[in-house]
């Protein structure tokens, strides 16, 4: 489950998974960061989703870019951020394999 | 300074660097009360081409504790939107600046605010947009560009409805303060002769402010508008009649800056870009060079003048300016046994100065809860036991006749650390109170404990020619005539 912080929208945030947050990375105008730095990861995150889900997208991220760095990637910490609003994912195989994305 | 580049990360970045706050019950109409929050610190008046302005992508707050419990009941937020008329031009205005009516003309680079009001916490209250495409004036260049400029300020002063006035933009700083001498170690230039280094020989003293401007959010609203229950206190002594005020300015947790975007490669060069946006959604942001995204967070902050300056110590100040002061015990330690209080004694040791020893309670009194009442006659500003950093206003005393720019030290209730007003003489005021010359610590309010001074006064119209109507501070310094070199 996501940590929301201060700014964040509870109404907007609860059904954010790995997945939701690949997807709403992936289609983000700026995506930034570790993110823009692993398109094939993305890719072939989203394309997963694409087929696998038919859920409609959630409005996080939806015409805002969305940025998202990573914390502390031995917990595996996440943080995800679009308009004012700011989410905290734990995944540490996400973390991890957007760190090893990073060094090419 | 009060709050001028007085931390190490906020000294970076001006434009949402707050300077001084004031807030006091309305000389004109004592239904009202005027804030004013000051940001941009030591505007050079000549410093174009690119003139200064409020940050597009800084959100400044004006917050009011109206239960003494450090936490925010009422906050006015201000959000600005920059539009450049002409991007083929260098010139922040193509021909002298007027006004039409409707607009500036000839004023290249335009910006608007909107105001809203939250009730509640900032971030989670409800929230009601008051007004928006609010125009700010220009600055003021010079004669050629803006030759009558006080004539180009009304324009900008903005009736919003239900008895709220408010105005955003350039003024001359009103603060005063000689800076060039209390920076060189502490030196008092009317003291310099008892100073332990032995300065040069006593000069005349130095307002290192003046020739500066400030940007200026100046909002006028009824007393009900901020005090809890929306009740007209009964008198200085109800509870209700004392306000905790603070401003802040805030920037969003994430900037990612892409270098050139492809509107610099392309041959449109018609101008009309627009930076800024109103709200979480807004996605008409042209501009692409830079991302913001994230909570807002706060990077400054101000209530009583000076706090962050000379209490507050240098590891402390960046976390100090992000705090809020219903977390504020935890700096209880700066004010119980101040830095300055312990150097008085040390730099000015040949005249055999003394000051209370710690833990000062009357220090924390006085800056952290507020002076309840029985202490003082016919005052009060006490909002509780929860130490916060605000200026506290007692919006039921009456506006003083005569104001005494020493405040509650000159006998003068209204005054400073009653809120604060323009031309309250607040350096001098915390010098003498570090020192313990209050009636809290009779037997240090003596000579010369209760004559530290810096030596600047506003008391002469000609120092600082305060307005006598809103927004108070005075017309900016233009450019052109360089008015460092007079003051």
């Amino acid at each position: 489950m996501p940590e929301e912080t201060e700014g964040t929208s509870a109404k907007v945030g609860r059904k954010l998974t790995r997945r939701g947050f690949l997807k709403a990375a992936a289609i983000g105008a700026a995506a930034a960061g570790a993110v823009a730095a692993a398109p094939a990861l993305l890719s072939q995150g989203a394309h997963a989703m694409t087929m696998n889900e038919a859920k409609p997208l959630p409005s996080f991220g939806r015409g805002n870019p969305v940025v998202v760095y990573i914390r502390n990637a031995a917990k595996g910490e996440i943080v995800i951020m679009s308009g004012t609003r700011e989410y905290v994912v734990k995944d540490s195989i996400l973390a991890s394999r957007l760190v090893a994305a990073s060094m090419g | 300074m009060s709050s001028h580049r007085e931390a190490p990360s906020i000294s970076k970045d001006p434009v949402a660097d707050n300077t001084d706050l004031y807030a006091f019950r309305d000389p004109t109409d004592p239904t009202k009360v005027t804030i004013l929050a000051n940001y941009i610190p030591l505007e050079e008046p000549a410093g174009g081409p690119n003139f200064f302005n409020f940050g597009d992508d800084v959100l400044y707050e004006i917050l009011i504790d109206n239960n003494g419990d450090g936490v925010e009941d009422v906050v006015y937020q201000f959000r600005f939107k920059t539009k450049v008329a002409n991007g083929a031009t260098f010139l922040y205005n193509t021909l002298p600046i007027s006004f039409n009516g409707t607009v500036y003309e000839n004023l290249n680079i335009n910006q608007s605010y909107t105001v809203t009001r939250v009730k509640g916490r900032r971030r989670k209250g409800s929230a009601k947009v008051l007004a928006t495409g609010l125009r700010t004036p220009p600055v003021n260049v010079g004669p050629l560009s803006t030759p009558d400029y006080a004539n180009l300020v009304p324009p900008s002063i903005h009736d919003i409805g239900s008895g709220r006035t408010v105005f955003a933009g350039q003024r001359r700083d009103g603060f005063y303060v000689d800076l060039g001498s209390i920076f060189d170690l502490g030196n008092l230039r009317p003291f310099a002769a008892f100073h332990i280094l032995k300065p040069p020989p006593e000069d005349l003293p130095k307002d290192g402010v003046s020739g500066f401007n400030v940007h200026t959010i100046a909002l006028r609203v009824p007393i009900t508008d901020l005090t809890a229950g929306g009740v007209t206190p009964k008198g200085f002594d109800d509870p209700k009649a004392v306000l905790g005020i603070w401003a802040a300015a805030s920037r969003q947790k994430a900037t990612i800056r892409n270098g050139a975007s492809d509107s610099d490669s392309d041959s449109d060069d018609s101008g009309d870009r627009t930076r800024g946006d109103e709200g979480d959604d807004d996605s008409d942001d042209s501009d692409d060079r830079e991302v913001q995204a994230g909570p807002w967070t706060q990077v400054s902050r101000l209530g009583n003048p000076l706090i962050n300056e000379v209490i507050i110590p240098l590891g402390k100040k960046d976390g100090w300016n992000a705090t809020e002061p219903k977390d504020d015990k935890q700096f209880r330690a700066y004010y119980d046994d101040p830095e300055i209080s312990r150097l008085i004694p040390f730099l000015y040791s040949p005249s055999g100065i003394q000051v209370p020893p710690p833990p000062r309670t009357d220090v924390v009194t006085i800056l952290l809860t507020g002076i309840p009442a029985g202490a003082i006659s016919g005052f009060a500003n006490f909002t509780g036991k929860v130490l916060a950093d605000y200026l506290r206003l007692n919006v039921a005393i009456p506006v003083a006749e005569a104001p005494d720019p020493l405040g509650l030290l000159g006998g003068d209730i209204q005054g400073f650390p009653n809120g604060r007003r323009v031309m309250d003489d607040v350096v001098d005021i915390e010098l003498r109170a570090l020192a313990g010359a209050t009636p809290f610590t009779p037997g240090f309010n003596v000579f010369p404990n209760n004559a530290l001074a810096d030596g600047i006064s506003p008391v002469d119209p000609l120092v600082i020619p305060f307005l006598q109507e809103f927004p108070y501070l005075p017309t900016p310094h233009q450019g052109y005539k360089h008015e460092h070199d007079h003051g």
